[in-house]
C-alpha cells in the first residue's frame, strides 16, 4: 500500500528531480576555467617561473652572452601537475586530477603553438582554453585526430646591453640558413618562418625568447622606430631615392652643410634640406636613416 | 582613414600627425528643442572639456625611447641624437614659438657645462609665460638654463627648422618587443640637429634636452635664456657601445654547459641537510636544457620535484587560479553526486512503479542511495489515515 501511495504522491517529485538531475548529467565532467587553462599554458612557457629555477648558477648566462636551448616537456609536465596539486580537499579531487591529468598534459602541448597567433592578436585567450578544453576530452575519449605532434618549444637568453639600451630591437627566425639577407621578408613562406612563443624581459638586461620548433637561423635586427639618423664619415651624406632605397649608380657624396658658431657640430638642417631637394621632414628623415644592423645567429644552435 | 600597417620589416614615414583640434580647454553646447510645447527648459546644456596633456611635462609612458640610450657610452659621433614618442600627435598638438604653427618641441644637445638644470615654479623661473601656455603660475617645472647666449643662439633651430626636424615612424609591432605594450607602431620622432663630436681624448658628455618652444619668442630675441625641460637624458661618446659593436661582441653558446659548475647533463648540485642532519647533495636542472629528454633518473635529481613544488607555490600564490581550481573540484564533486542521485532516483522510480525490487543489478552506491531515497520519499508522503482501534491501550506498570 504505502508503494502504491508514494506512486500516487511522489510521481510529479520525481519527475521533476529526473528532469533536473537530467540536464546535470550533461555536464559530468565539468571544464577547467579559461584563466586555468591559459595559466597551464604559460607554465609550457616558463611564465612566472622564477629566474633561479631557469638559470640555476650564473655562470651559465654570463654578460654579454646569448644561450640557446630546448624546453624541457617532463619538466613543464611536472610545473603543471603541481599547478594542479592546488585547490583540492580530498582523496576524490586528487584522483580526479591524477585520472585528467594526461589528457590535460597532452592537450596543453597540443595548443602551445597558439600562444604565437595570441602574441599577434590573432587568437584570443578563450580561443585558447576552448582548444585546450577540447583537447583534454578527445584525449580523455580516445577521439584523438591524428595531428601532427607540435614543434618543440626552444629558446634563447640573451643577456646583454643591448636588451636594456635598445629597446624593441627585432627578433626574426627561420628554419633554414638559405635566407638571402635582403629579402623581403613577406615573400618568405610561411613554414621557412619559426615562430615567436614568447618574447619577455627577465630583468632591465635579460630577454627570453621562446620559439615554435628548432631554428636553423636567428635575426637580431636594430629597434625599427629607432632607427638611427645620422651622416656618413667626415659629415658627409650619400642621397637616396625617395622610398629610402640607393640610388644606381650611387651619387656622390655630399657634404652636411654645418652652422659656423661657437657651437660646433651644429648642422644647418634648412640648408641640409635644400641640398638634398627635399621640404618636408618625413622627406628629410628618409635621407638621413642608417640601415638597421642586423647580427645573424646561423650555427647549427640550437642543438636538441 | 588610417591605412593598413606597413609589412613586417618595413618602416613608413610621416611628416606630421596633425589632432584634429588643438589641445586647449573646449566647451561644449547642446540645445533640444520641443516642436509645439511651450516653456520646455531647460533646453540648452554646456559643459567644458580639455585636450591635450600638460603643457610643463610629458608623463613617463609617453617617451618610448631614445638614442643614444640613456647614460650610455659608445661612438655616437655620426649618428643624430633623436627621441621617440609614443603619443603620434605630440609634437604637432601646441603651437610653435610665434604662437601659431606647431611643432612645439625640439631636442637640444648641449655639451656638458654649456647648461645648468633646476626646477621651480612658472612664475619664479619662467615669469609671463604660464597664462599664455595655459598654465598657472605656482606649477612646478622643471628649466635647463643656458649659460652662455651665444651658445643658445648657435643651437637654437629656426621656425622652418623646427617643422623639419619632427617626423612620424609606422612600424609593424609583431616581431618586435615592443608587442607586449600596448602600442599601435605610431611614433613620433624628434631629432636633434646637433652631431655629438667624438671624444678626444677621454669620453665626452652630453645632455639631451627635449625643450618645449611654445610661445616662446623670447629665445629668438635673445632675451631669455632659460629653457622650459620636458624629458632630459644623458649620454658619452667614446669608443664603443653602438648596437653593431655589442651585438659582435656577444658571447653565443648552448645552455647549460659550464664545466666546474654543471655536470654533463647540464645538471648544478646543491647542497643540503638531510632529515637526520647529515649533509648530502642534490642535482637540479631547470626547464632550459639542451638535453631535452635526459631521463634524469638518478636519486640525487630533484629537478621534477622541484618544478611541481614550484608549481604548487605558483598556484597557491594566485587568487583566481585557486579559486577555478576549487570550483573545478567542486563542479566535479557535484556532477558526480548528480549522477549517483541519478541513477538512484531512475531505480528507485522503477521500484515504485514496477512494485518489484529490481535494484540488485545496480552498483552498490546506487543500490544504497535508492533504498535510502526510498524511505526519503515514503517519509514525504502524507500519512494514511489512522484506522480505528478495538484494543485498549497497554498500559505498563512500573515496578516500585
Amino acid at each position: 500500500m504505502p508503494e502504491r501511495l508514494l506512486a500516487r504522491h511522489g510521481a510529479a517529485a520525481l519527475a521533476a528531480h529526473q528532469a533536473a538531475a537530467g540536464d546535470l548529467t550533461a555536464d559530468a565532467d565539468p571544464p577547467l576555467g579559461d584563466y586555468t587553462l591559459n595559466y597551464l599554458v604559460g607554465a609550457r612557457l616558463a611564465r612566472n617561473v622564477p629566474f633561479q629555477y631557469l638559470v640555476p648558477d650564473p655562470g651559465l648566462l654570463p654578460l654579454e652572452s646569448a644561450r640557446f636551448f630546448t624546453v624541457d616537456e617532463a619538466w613543464s609536465d611536472a610545473l603543471i601537475e603541481g599547478i594542479l596539486a592546488v585547490g583540492g580537499s580530498s582523496t576524490r579531487d586528487t584522483e580526479h586530477v591524477a585520472a585528467v591529468l594526461p589528457a590535460l598534459q597532452d592537450a596543453v602541448r597540443r595548443a602551445t603553438p597558439l600562444a604565437a597567433l595570441i602574441r599577434r592578436r590573432q587568437s584570443s585567450r578563450a580561443t585558447l582554453a576552448a582548444f585546450v578544453a577540447a583537447g583534454a576530452r578527445a584525449v580523455a575519449t580516445g577521439d584523438v585526430p591524428q595531428l601532427p605532434d607540435p614543434p618543440p618549444v626552444t629558446g634563447m637568453l640573451l643577456r646583454s646591453a643591448l636588451v636594456s639600451d635598445y629597446p624593441g630591437f627585432s627578433i626574426r627566425a627561420f628554419t633554414t640558413t638559405a635566407i638571402d639577407p635582403d629579402v623581403d621578408l613577406t615573400s618568405i613562406p610561411a613554414d621557412e618562418i619559426v615562430a615567436i612563443l614568447r618574447m619577455d624581459l627577465l630583468a632591465p638586461t635579460v630577454l627570453l625568447v621562446l620559439f615554435a620548433g628548432t631554428p636553423a637561423l636567428v635575426w637580431i635586427e636594430e629597434p625599427h622606430h629607432g632607427i638611427q639618423l645620422g651622416v656618413e664619415e667626415n659629415d658627409t651624406i650619400i642621397p637616396v631615392a625617395s622610398d629610402g632605397q640607393p640610388l644606381n649608380p650611387p651619387p656622390p657624396a655630399l657634404a652636411v652643410p654645418m652652422r659656423t658658431g661657437p657651437v660646433q657640430g651644429v648642422i644647418d638642417v634648412a640648408a641640409l634640406a635644400g641640398a638634398l631637394g627635399v621640404s618636408s621632414s618625413g622627406a628629410l628623415a628618409t635621407q638621413l636613416l642608417r640601415p638597421p644592423y642586423r647580427i645573424r645567429f646561423s650555427a647549427d644552435q640550437p642543438n636538441p | 582613414m588610417t591605412p593598413d600597417p606597413p609589412p613586417v620589416g618595413s618602416m613608413q614615414l610621416y611628416d606630421a600627425v596633425t589632432p584634429a583640434i588643438e589641445s586647449g580647454t573646449y566647451q561644449i553646447t547642446s540645445t533640444i528643442s520641443y516642436p509645439g510645447v511651450a516653456n520646455a527648459a531647460p533646453t540648452v546644456h554646456r559643459d567644458f572639456f580639455a585636450v591635450g596633456g600638460s603643457p610643463l611635462q610629458l608623463s613617463a609612458t609617453e617617451v618610448l625611447s631614445c638614442h643614444p640610450p640613456a647614460n650610455a657610452s659608445g661612438a655616437f659621433d655620426e649618428e643624430l641624437p633623436h627621441v621617440v614618442l609614443s603619443r603620434r600627435t605630440l609634437p604637432w598638438e601646441r603651437p610653435g614659438p610665434n604662437g601659431t604653427a606647431p611643432p612645439w618641441l625640439a631636442l637640444l644637445v648641449f655639451a656638458d657645462g654649456e647648461v645648468t638644470f633646476g626646477s621651480g615654479t612658472m612664475s619664479s623661473e619662467l615669469p609671463g609665460l604660464s597664462a599664455q601656455i595655459g598654465a598657472n603660475d605656482d606649477d612646478p617645472v622643471d628649466v635647463a638654463t643656458v649659460t652662455d647666449a651665444t651658445v643658445l643662439a648657435g643651437l637654437l633651430p629656426t621656425q622652418q627648422e623646427l617643422g623639419l626636424l619632427s617626423h612620424v615612424r609606422r612600424v609593424n609591432t609583431a616581431d618586435t618587443a615592443l608587442d607586449l605594450d600596448d602600442d599601435d607602431g605610431w611614433m613620433a620622432v624628434v631629432v636633434a640637429n646637433r652631431l655629438p663630436l667624438a671624444a678626444d681624448p677621454g669620453p665626452a658628455r652630453y645632455h639631451a634636452c627635449l625643450v618645449s618652444f611654445e610661445h616662446r619668442d623670447d629665445l629668438y630675441q635673445g632675451t631669455s635664456k632659460t629653457l622650459l625641460l620636458l624629458y632630459r637624458w644623458d649620454f658619452q661618446t667614446s669608443s664603443d657601445g653602438t648596437f653593431d659593436k655589442l651585438a659582435e661582441d656577444l658571447g653565443v653558446d648552448t645552455l647549460g654547459h659550464l664545466p666546474g659548475t654543471t655536470d654533463d647533463d647540464g645538471r648544478v648540485s646543491i647542497a643540503l641537510t638531510q632529515r637526520d642532519g647529515t649533509a648530502a647533495t642534490a642535482l637540479y636542472r631547470g626547464p632550459f636544457t639542451v638535453a631535452a629528454t635526459a631521463a634524469a633518473a638518478a636519486d640525487q635529481d630533484i629537478s621534477y620535484d622541484a618544478a611541481y613544488e614550484l608549481g604548487r607555490l605558483l598556484g597557491a600564490a594566485d587568487a583566481t587560479l585557486c579559486r577555478e581550481l576549487v570550483d573545478w573540484h567542486r563542479a566535479s564533486l557535484a556532477a558526480a553526486q548528480t549522477e549517483i542521485q541519478t541513477a538512484a532516483v531512475n531505480a528507485a522510480a522503477e521500484r515504485l512503479r514496477s512494485g518489484h525490487p529490481s535494484l540488485e543489478d545496480q552498483p552498490a552506491h546506487v543500490r544504497a542511495a535508492a533504498s535510502g531515497l526510498t524511505t526519503l520519499l515514503r517519509r514525504a508522503a502524507p500519512p494514511a489515515p489512522p484506522r480505528p482501534s478495538h484494543r485498549p491501550p497497554i498500559r505498563r506498570r512500573r515496578d516500585a
